[in-house]
């Protein structure tokens, strides 16, 4: 049996007690490591190929029941609000174990944890209040963040972007409530989740200058949540569309008022790219350590593969380019943890970093296992596809790169 | 402070008692140190009891059961929405609780909590005469603004240490089902009776105050002989969430219970174990006030 995850009040010191040094994470940081490792490995690595080759609509609520029994849904929560108060640091060593076996289902707890950060952010008690204990039951909860759009993507990310965005969701004031009308495209754990943190433009503001961000209960009347796109990777976690028609969500949902959603959009997207940065790390880290298994067991020419000098080459960069994704996350995720506001240079070089070498990496590692790690039945294949996803989400490469460049010219009132 | 028609108020508190309402924890009783707990019962059907003292509660499970207390005593109309919106609470303040406060709970198959007391103790640092200024007071001392031992003289070798006030004796909304809702009261008393018989030092005392049709029932049915105090003006400050305690509901009025001694408590909770192990949860009740007879003496002001 897996140990629930819990913290001693005595290691509820401030960072500074606990940071990390260059070679060493805090004692609480490796537990959590520990018990997200076991889970990936006894509990998730089993059902990959299932979870891969299911139907896309298809969701194992009993995964997610044992991952929510281990606390990985209530991470960042503060323990005062029933969580276990880890900060991105916490969060992103755990994403790299799961998303080492799968990161469909990383992406599941990093997405619902993206639901939560702007409840966080808030620093209002009484919306914290009224949501994040949620997590504190037994029964499994998830959470989403809605911001993309069919015709609206990079353009409700980059705040340069938002005159020239079209066709944005709607919030109208009405007495002491918001009527929202509009679609989300593309939303993580839409199907699935409680609730929505849901960026609106409030009307009378061009394109997205009025973005918005709401807590939207996701039973409310009005709600439809579409059908879950049928994605080459990430097949265990379900993006789907969530279609809103004049959905009224009371004021006190409002997360930084009428216009502050660039904001808090920008905020939360410093924090959670170290995450993804760390589930790209995590698949990369997957895809090495079946070709470090696979080159250590296979003999041609009469040595083991590994011993031909043009693999042990390539393995040697695989590592390296692991090892230094790895730093980068960490560092990002130890910023963002101990800055504020989170700061946008680090979690973006480390993303765009991850994301480019898993790519590398996992394509290298296929080709060093020949057909096996063409076919589905070795599970390589898999590492491949998913290595693309993340440049898709949190910020593809050319919206990080203007977010590094920004930060390099100092241009950093805007930094996204 | 309490006023109607504050709409945002009511929605904040609307909104706390659907969060807690909709929360389950059937982990509870595995998360709990089996050898140590005062009282574990499981009946077929998946009705759980449990009595367990603060300090062996998990973070998660305590502000659980804190969160039940506020989301029934909003309901009753006995807790400050007002309060609760503008300190953005969800759960009662955990902080004032003793780590060896005794928390029984009975759970559901599903783990939603259908009942709940709490016998507080005294929070004395060192065990006190009840009649010693230094004494800290119970909260029922503080509202009534009294001490209690005043009106009702202590048992010979009766120390603040033996003494526990009965708190928020709860039954979730939720349950509507009559022979359920006796049910879990009885598994209730069932819980505080073997806490009672259990903890160390023994427990000769209870105190608290109770509505006359409401509590007191519950405690003369549990077989207490109880005094009864008139004639007190309680009242708890505005900004405390709980003062509609005492402007919301009709007279109520503090307690003095004597524990039955030890052969004779054992004796009750042994009944009431085997007749909770019968089908008929009516018939039981109504054996209880001759197996366990209790009483009500008022104690003029």
């Amino acid at each position: 049996m897996l140990n629930t995850l819990t913290r001693h009040p005595d290691e509820a010191a401030p960072q500074g007690v606990h940071e990390p040094t260059l070679t060493q994470l805090p004692a609480h940081v490796e537990e959590l490591r520990r018990t997200a490792r076991e889970f990936a490995q006894q509990r998730l690595r089993p059902a990959v190929q299932r979870l891969d080759q299911a139907p896309a609509a298809d969701f194992d609520w009993e995964l997610v029941a044992e991952a929510h029994a281990l606390g990985l849904t209530r991470l960042v929560i503060p323990r005062q609000l029933g969580g276990l108060g880890y900060g991105e640091l916490g969060v992103a060593v755990a994403l790299e174990e799961l998303a080492a076996v799968d990161a469909g289902f990383a992406l599941i707890i990093g997405a619902t944890m993206l639901g939560q950060a702007p409840i966080l952010l808030s620093g209002d008690p009484r919306i914290q209040s009224r949501f994040l204990p949620l997590f504190a039951g037994d029964d499994p909860v998830l959470a989403c963040n809605a911001i993309t759009e069919d015709l609206a993507g990079c353009d409700l990310l980059i705040p340069d972007n938002a005159p020239h965005a079209v066709g944005v969701m709607s919030a109208r004031r009405d007495g002491d409530e918001y009527v929202l009308s509009g679609a989300k495209k593309f939303i993580t754990n839409g199907k699935v989740a409680n609730y929505a943190t849901t960026f609106a433009n409030v009307d009378g503001h061009g394109g997205a200058t009025g973005l918005t961000c709401f807590v939207v209960p996701l039973d409310s009347p009005g709600i439809t949540r579409g059908d879950v796109a049928d994605k080459m990777g990430y097949r265990s976690c379900l993006g789907t569309e969530l279609l809103f028609d004049e959905v009224r969500v009371p004021a006190e949902n409002m997360i930084g008022g009428e216009g502050g959603g660039v904001h808090i959009n920008i905020a939360q997207m410093d924090m959670a790219r170290a995450a993804v940065a760390a589930i790209s790390t995590g698949v990369a880290r997957g895809a090495l350590e079946l070709a470090i298994a696979w080159c250590g067991d296979r003999t041609q020419g009469g040595v083991k593969l590994w011993q031909h000098q043009f693999t042990a080459r390539k393995l040697a960069e695989m590592t390296a380019k692991v090892d230094a994704a790895r730093l980068l996350y960490l560092k990002a995720a130890h910023l963002a943890d101990t800055e504020v506001p989170a700061p946008a240079y680090e979690p973006a070089v480390a993303k765009l970093f991850a994301d480019r070498i898993a790519i590398e990496v996992a394509t290298e590692a296929m080709g060093l296992m020949g057909a096996r790690g063409y076919v589905r039945d070795w599970g390589m294949e898999k590492y491949v596809r998913e290595a693309l996803g993340a440049r898709i989400y949190e910020g593809t490469p050319e919206v990080l790169a203007l977010a590094i460049t920004a930060s390099m010219y100092d241009e950093g009132d805007d930094d996204f | 402070m309490c006023t109607k028609y504050d709409t945002i108020s009511t929605r904040f508190a609307r909104d706390v008692v659907r969060l807690n309402t909709g929360l389950a924890f059937r982990g509870l009783p595995d998360a709990l140190p089996d050898a140590e707990l005062l009282h574990r019962v499981e009946r077929p059907g998946g009705l759980t009891t449990l009595a367990v003292r603060t300090d062996q509660l998990p973070d998660r499970y305590l502000l659980g059961l804190m969160g039940f207390r506020l989301a029934q005593y909003l309901q009753l109309g006995y807790a400050c929405e007002q309060v609760v919106h503008a300190t953005g609470m969800f759960a009662e303040p955990a902080h004032h609780l003793e780590d060896d406060d005794v928390h029984v709970v009975t759970l559901d198959a599903q783990g939603r909590i259908l009942g709940y007391l709490c016998l507080a103790g005294s929070g004395d640092s060192r065990p006190l005469e009840l009649t010693d200024p230094a004494r800290r007071p119970f909260p029922v001392e503080v509202a009534h603004d009294l001490n209690l031992f005043d009106r009702v003289p202590p048992h010979e070798g009766v120390r603040s240490n033996h003494v526990r006030e009965l708190k928020r004796f709860v039954h979730s909304r939720l349950m509507h089902d009559k022979e359920q809702r006796l049910q879990v009261t009885m598994e209730l008393l069932l819980g505080a009776g073997r806490a009672l018989l259990l903890l160390d030092p023994p427990i000769r005392t209870l105190v608290g105050d109770v509505e006359e049709d409401v509590a007191l029932r519950h405690i003369v049915l549990a077989g207490m002989e109880v005094v009864v105090i008139e004639g007190t003006t309680p009242a708890l400050p505005y900004d405390d969430v709980m003062h509609p305690l005492y402007t919301a509901r009709d007279a109520v009025k503090p307690f003095v219970a004597h524990v039955p001694d030890h052969a004779e408590l054992q004796r009750r909770v042994e009944f009431l174990n085997t007749a909770l192990a019968q089908s008929d949860i009516f018939a039981t009740a109504d054996a209880m006030p001759t197996a366990m007879p209790g009483s009500a003496r008022h104690l003029a002001a």
